[in-house]
């Protein structure tokens, strides 16, 4: 039997692609975020550069991120009413006090991780490290708690984004600790430069190990989807054999998770700051896939 | 005391003949723009296409893909007006970040156009996508019951527009009204039970495959598949 529909009506997507451009950005800084005060708060004196560059990523990242988030919305000129009326059962309502409260403790770590006052900067890490998770944390609830879209309204979301979120940050943190290394190392000492690829081995092998991470995420969020509604089938069709497969399963998960992750796992490959360049590259561009996919792919499927 | 009141539709889907009243009446009642709608009816064709029908379709289908082949009488037309359903638990308000969807005492899930700033996070929640962005004034819209006819005494624009009598608006407390007549003695079904918004608008006679959003889209999902089918 044949279904044809004559006649129906799509409103235009909800959410648009200046959201997915926000919520890459916002990973990207939280992620440099957590791997600054994680450095810092471990307080050996040789994580101090890569604290030092994730600080100055978090203050150029958070400045561009509002703007996204207000040119989105219809009414610019009203966001200050975010602020008047709070509603605990939204996410967003959560995200607006988040975002206001992250840069403040995060202004105050960076301003003592620069003045080199390690007490006071552990002491400000401390505090600002659950609103660097939080401010990413709330994108994944922001999705998860739209329950018309199945690919969002799981309970993997929330930490499947903060996972990508740190592949982001962290490939973001490699790629520049790489420049860095390679046009400052003939005026360093041979100590200095073990002490650079010291951190440059740390911060691929902790990428490579969210990776790894992010495709168990997929492969589980993918494979319970089968066993769902009918919804769950078809968007999950889409994803895995329909418009979006190239993307997702292609770019997003085998040249943005597993490619990467191989050429780190193995030491040959990881020791080429070329490849490793490469990898970091590829990873990034992966996360900003997934975020396009998850936005359009859980919009594409038709709810009238 | 004044009785309670609790708003809501039966749509009897046996009487709709796809007029398209509804839509057109709403569209005066509240100045919709082009492109947007607040109720639609949805139109689907189903069926078998045999090769050796007699009687063909008495209008050219720009939308069929085979329109010749299309024949009474192992088909059918299904319609079914689509609006808000003003739910008892509508997660558009749950996920307001400032609180402008509100429900009202009588259940009349409402916007303030003096709160929304379009953050778009209640279209993108709406199971059954009946928001939408107002094109000209750049706010969230959708049904509302026609809210100013319902507090004056007179039923919804759709309602007085449809010619068979197919939409009944009225109190469901109120056991003498004829909405809960229709519910009590009627097979009735709402969109999306699943979703646990709990829809205080009830077809009777609803079809599983104009009720489905995803029927008649297949091929724009697994290409290979639909192709073998």
């Amino acid at each position: 039997m044949e279904v044809q529909v004559l006649y129906n009506v799509f409103h235009h997507e909800a959410v648009s692609l200046l959201i997915a451009i926000y919520f890459h950005i916002v990973g990207l800084h939280a992620g440099c975020s957590i791997v600054s005060i994680t450095a810092t708060l471990l307080g050996k004196t040789e994580y101090k550069p890569v604290a030092k560059i994730g600080a100055i990523f978090v203050i150029i990242l958070f400045s561009i991120s509002p703007i996204f988030l207000l040119t989105d919305l219809f009414q610019p000129l009203r966001f200050w009413y975010l602020f008047l009326h709070f509603n605990p059962t939204s996410p967003l309502s959560w995200g607006t006090f988040f975002l206001c409260a992250y840069p403040t403790f995060t202004g105050i770590y960076i301003y003592f991780l620069f003045k080199n006052n390690v007490k006071w900067s552990k002491i400000f890490g401390v505090i600002s490290l659950p609103f660097a998770i939080s401010v990413h944390g709330y994108t994944g609830f922001v999705l998860g708690f739209a329950k018309a879209r199945v690919l969002w309204n799981t309970a993997v979301m929330p930490s499947y984004f903060l996972c990508s979120a740190m592949i982001s940050g962290m490939a973001f943190m490699l790629i520049v600790a790489l420049i860095r290394y390679r046009f400052t190392y003939k005026d360093k000492t041979v100590e200095e430069r073990e002490k650079d690829l010291h951190i440059i081995d740390l911060l691929a092998k902790w990428m490579a190990g969210f990776m790894i991470l992010n495709v168990f995420y997929v492969f589980s969020d993918i494979t319970v989807m089968y066993y769902h509604t009918e919804d769950a089938f078809e968007t999950v069709e889409l994803v895995r054999l329909g418009k979006f497969s190239f993307l997702y399963i292609w770019v997003d998960n085998v040249l943005g998770n597993i490619i990467p992750s191989l050429i780190i796992i193995f030491k040959k490959t990881r020791k080429s700051h070329l490849l490793l360049l490469i990898a970091a590259i590829l990873a990034s561009i992966g996360v900003f896939v997934m975020r396009y996919v998850m936005v359009f792919g859980g919009q594409y499927v038709p709810l009238s | 005391m004044e009785k309670e009141v609790r708003w809501g539709m039966v749509v009897d889907l046996r009487r709709c003949v796809g007029c398209h009243a509804c839509q057109v009446a709403c569209k005066a009642e509240h100045e919709v723009p082009l492109g947007v709608w607040r109720i639609w009816v949805k139109v689907i064709q189903k069926g078998y296409y045999p090769e050796m029908a007699a009687v063909s379709l008495p209008w050219d289908c720009p939308y069929c893909e085979r329109p010749e082949e299309a024949r009474y009488p192992r088909m059918q037309t299904l319609f079914l007006p689509w609006l808000c359903n003003h739910c008892e638990r509508p997660i558009c308000n749950t996920v307001c970040p400032v609180g402008a969807a509100y429900k009202r005492k009588d259940g009349i899930v409402l916007i303030d156009p003096h709160r929304c700033i379009g953050c778009n996070y209640c279209r993108a929640a709406c199971p059954y996508n009946v928001r939408f962005a107002n094109p000209i004034t750049g706010m969230i819209q959708k049904c509302d019951f026609c809210v100013h006819r319902v507090d004056a005494g007179l039923p919804p624009a759709c309602v007085e527009a449809c010619p068979t009598n197919a939409m009944v608006f009225g109190n469901l407390r109120d056991p003498s009204s004829k909405v809960s007549q229709l519910i009590s003695k009627e097979k009735v079904q709402v969109l999306k039970q699943i979703m646990a918004t709990f829809p205080q608008v009830y077809y009777i006679g609803l079809d599983k495959d104009v009720a489905d959003p995803l029927k008649g889209w297949e091929k724009h999902f697994y290409h290979k598949e639909y192709e073998r089918l």
